[in-house]
């Protein structure tokens, strides 16, 4: 199983997310903006990071941009209300974009490619 | 002889001789018989000489019972010997004795004395006063002739005068001049000859008494010889003696004509009657007489002349003022409509029945260039204008002026026999075939004075209208010929004059140029209206951009709490015991939680505007992908799909993701339409947009159409007439659509079905 940050500014969202991939048998950490989500990748180690491209004031894709920059090797999934972010080409440093919905099928077969992908490499 | 018995005689002689009551020649007859009782004679005949002295012109004899025998007998050889010798003996005891007053011999008497009585002598004083009082009487006699010729002539020129001037045509003027001339002058024959200056031949006008009829031509002969003189010298002839034949006139004068000081003709008059009933040479002062009788003429003529110019200007003024204020009628009527229809009833109209009404019939028939046919389109006859067009009221101000007609009048117009009749011609636009299509390709009025012997002509056409001679002129607009008007005459057979073709050019002119500004307008109209469409669509399309992108942030807020409260749904779902109270409501939460995600994701397809992805894309393989997906719902709903997808690969540019969403859209909404099953035909070829090469997607169900009244609003977003549609389909598939270049065509057939087509830019 592995460990993983989500990071999204509404609490709600946060809880059903943890709430479900627990039940998955994963271990879960969130962060509701770019400093607690620095804060949380400094003092851990995730194997991936279930990141919304809007958060309150900041902009998910830059943050995007930083974890890639600075943590090379923990795969990202774009977790999104909309499908339009899909073609910003700062998505495309993303492992995986997932359209946000109440049926979280989608983000869970997501997670179990990449982290599948990985540990084949 | 006693003294006593001679002064007797001599006062009876003398008595005789100063009788107020006889005249001359009776005087000269009583003192010839006085002379011959006196002196025993057997006769005594006066010969009176003319005032030429060439002859003896009268006989008065003291027997007989004629007081004056006419006579021409020359005097040449007498009268020399008259003077000289005052008597000459003339053998068998006659003899002649010279009549003289003051030195002028007046004439002569011939004396024959009684058989077996001695002659008496000559130088007898009695006989010598007798023959002095004799010759006083003739110069008196001659002297009363004369003056009375001269009245007579002057006031033969005042009622010669009188009678030609007076106001008359100018026939007139010379017949009067004829009878004058030949009634005043004592002419047995007069010939009057005008010489026109256009040439158009000569005309001589003749006036002859009956004895003369058999001498005509010899007397036309010598007028022509005369006429000719006189007109080149231009000064009158007087001719004595013209040809010893006995019957003919002895004498003529020919006088020229002459018309604002140029010699236009000649009158020659032959013979003469004097007044005292003998006849006479012309002589100078009857050349006078005519001279002046021909100056009245000549007065006569030119004022005559003049008032017949007064008169055709005064007339051909009054034309052109009606003709202009009919122009200026039709001019103001025309322009004051920019009703196509209503200016084409006018135009027939006032051919047909205007104040001016030139023809029984109008047709008018249209060009099409494009088949090359002229179409029959309107007839107006003279019943079916009548009345429309009311004459101009005394003192209507003229620019104001113009007329009307009615809806019902058109109405009316259009629906008799013969305007049907001619909406049902065709004539051919070809020279060769038709004369009338002279008029359309020359640009030109055409007359036909007779159909029957013009070759180019369609026999059909003018045997089924009745047409025997007709004129057409085109209707030019904007530089083209638009149609052409027919005029004839059927019912009186009246021919086509040429003010009658200068009118229907003028009208023509004028009408083409009305239906130009009808045209004009009509294109403003056009223009406007297009504009006014262009000018919503725009703000149609601003709205819309605005509700997009209120949708679009509206959307976005509500997308986080929805997936929350869709996720926890699930998980309370998952937690209750399948089939529980508690599972049916949160299985209830998460089906309409997943319609308004649905919803929400639509809403953003739909406000994005710009074809972010373009790639070259496969039709064909887009199609046969969004039928994949909703291979499902095609197999449930029992719609039978009919491919029509030629081999031939067909590509666009654009984005496949979107293109397929139209498909998708497109192909279920036909799905829905046909919840009892039906048939879709899906069918791919090659087409034109704006000219340039597209592909063309054809989608036509058996869905029963859509109604008329809810056409207009299918692609209004949020219009659904679904329980559970968004309203957002069509938006969407007409924004992809247009965001690609393409275009999105509606054929709807209510009660059958409807096709969508769907055009793209093609890619090749």
């Amino acid at each position: 199983m592995a460990r993983i940050l989500i990071i999204d500014d509404e609490a709600s969202i946060r809880l059903l997310y943890s709430q479900e991939l627990s039940e998955e048998g994963h271990e879960v950490a969130e962060a509701a903006n770019a400093a607690e989500a620095a804060e949380k990748l400094a003092g851990g180690t995730f194997d991936l990071v279930v990141l919304d491209v809007k958060l309150k004031n900041e902009s998910g894709l830059d943050l995007l941009q930083k974890i890639v920059k600075e943590r090379h090797n923990i795969p990202v999934i774009i977790c999104s209300a909309f499908s339009c972010y899909k073609d910003d080409f700062s998505a495309w440093l993303a492992d995986g974009y997932v359209v946000k919905s109440g049926d979280m099928t989608e983000l869970k077969e997501e997670i179990k490619r990449i982290l599948e992908k990985r540990k084949g490499q | 002889m006693v003294t006593q018995d001679r002064f007797d005689i001599l006062s009876s002689a003398v008595h005789i001789a100063h009788s107020g009551s006889l005249s001359h020649h009776a005087r000269l007859k009583s003192l010839s018989q006085l002379l011959s009782k006196t002196f025993h004679l057997e006769s005594a005949s006066i010969y009176i000489l003319d005032s030429d002295k060439h002859c003896f012109i009268a006989r008065i004899a003291s027997s007989g019972p004629e007081q004056v025998q006419s006579c021409t007998i020359p005097a040449d050889d007498l009268v020399p010997h008259a003077i000289s010798q005052h008597a000459t003996l003339s053998g068998a005891g006659t003899f002649s004795l010279p009549l003289m007053d003051s030195g002028r011999l007046l004439g002569m008497i011939y004396l024959c004395p009684e058989r077996d009585v001695p002659s008496p002598d000559t130088h007898d004083r009695l006989l010598q006063d007798i023959l002095k009082l004799m010759a006083g009487l003739l110069r008196s006699a001659g002297i009363v002739e004369e003056s009375g010729r001269r009245i007579r002539d002057l006031s033969a020129l005042n009622d010669f005068g009188f009678g030609i001037n007076r106001p008359m045509k100018a026939e007139a003027v010379l017949a009067k001049t004829l009878r004058g001339v030949q009634g005043n002058t004592g002419s047995l024959c007069t010939l009057l000859r005008l010489n026109p200056p256009a040439g158009r031949g000569k005309k001589v006008y003749a006036k002859c008494v009956t004895a003369l009829k058999p001498h005509l031509a010899t007397l036309h002969e010598l007028e022509a010889e005369y006429s000719a003189r006189v007109m080149e010298s231009g000064m009158p002839l007087l001719v004595t003696d013209i040809v010893a034949d006995p019957d003919l006139p002895a004498s003529s004068i020919c006088v020229p004509l002459k018309f604002a000081g140029n010699v236009t003709g000649t009158i020659t008059v032959f013979g003469r009657k004097g007044g005292n009933g003998l006849y006479r040479n012309y002589d100078e002062e009857d050349r006078e007489l005519l001279e002046n009788m021909m100056v009245l003429v000549d007065n006569a003529l030119e004022s005559t002349l003049s008032a017949q110019r007064m008169e055709a200007l005064a007339r051909e003024n009054d034309k052109k003022l009606r003709e202009i204020a009919l122009l200026y009628r039709i001019s103001n009527t025309m322009l004051s409509t920019i009703n196509l229809n209503k200016l084409i009833h006018l135009i027939l109209t006032a051919l047909t029945a205007g104040p001016n009404s030139c023809f029984e019939r109008a047709m008018l028939f249209l060009i099409n260039e494009r088949t090359g046919i002229m179409q029959g389109m309107l007839g107006v006859t003279q019943e079916t204008a009548e009345g429309i067009l009311p004459a101009m009221e005394e003192g209507e101000d003229i620019l104001l002026s113009r007329w009307e007609i009615s809806e019902e009048q058109m109405t009316r117009q259009s629906d008799s026999p013969f305007s049907r009749k001619v909406r049902g011609a065709r004539l051919e636009l070809d020279r060769s075939k038709n004369v009338t299509a002279r008029a359309v390709l020359d640009r030109r009025c055409i007359h036909v004075p007779d159909v029957a012997r013009e070759k180019v002509v369609d026999r059909d056409f003018t045997d089924r209208f009745d047409i025997t001679s007709f004129a057409s002129a085109p209707l030019i607009a904007r530089g083209k010929v638009v149609g052409v008007i027919l005029v004839d005459n059927p019912f009186s057979r009246k021919s086509i004059t040429r003010d009658n073709l200068r009118y229907l050019q003028l009208f023509t002119n004028q009408a083409g140029m009305a239906i130009e500004n009808s045209m004009l307008y009509n294109r403003i109209e056009d223009t406007d209206r297009h504009l006014q469409e262009a000018r919503d669509r725009l703000l149609q399309g601003e709205k819309l951009a605005m509700l997009g992108e209120m949708a679009a942030s509206i959307a976005h807020e509500l997308k986080n709490p929805l997936v929350s409260i869709g996720g926890f749904a699930r998980r309370l779902g998952k937690k209750t015991a399948q089939g529980s109270a508690e599972w049916k409501y949160a299985d209830i939460i998460t089906r309409e939680v997943e319609r308004l995600e649905q919803m929400l994701t639509d809403i953003l397809i739909f406000s994005r505007k710009k074809v972010v992805s373009s790639a070259k894309c496969d039709v064909a393989e887009i199609i046969e992908e969004a039928l994949a997906i909703l291979s499902d719902q095609v197999q449930k709903s029992g719609v039978a799909i009919g491919k029509d997808i030629p081999a031939e690969r067909m590509f666009v540019k654009g984005d496949s993701k979107q293109l397929k969403q139209v498909f998708l859209n497109l192909i279920a909404n036909s799905l829905q339409a046909m919840p009892g099953g039906g048939r879709l035909g899906i069918s791919l070829e090659q087409g034109t947009l704006d000219d340039a090469p597209a592909i063309s997607v054809r989608l036509a169900d058996t869905g029963g159409g859509i109604q008329l009244e809810l056409l207009n609003r299918i692609f209004d977003p949020f219009f659904t007439t679904k329980d559970h549609g968004t309203g957002l389909g069509l938006p969407i598939v007409q924004a992809i659509v247009s965001n690609h270049g393409g275009k999105l065509r509606i054929n709807n057939q209510p009660g059958v079905g409807v096709e969508f087509t769907v055009l793209l830019p093609a890619n090749h």
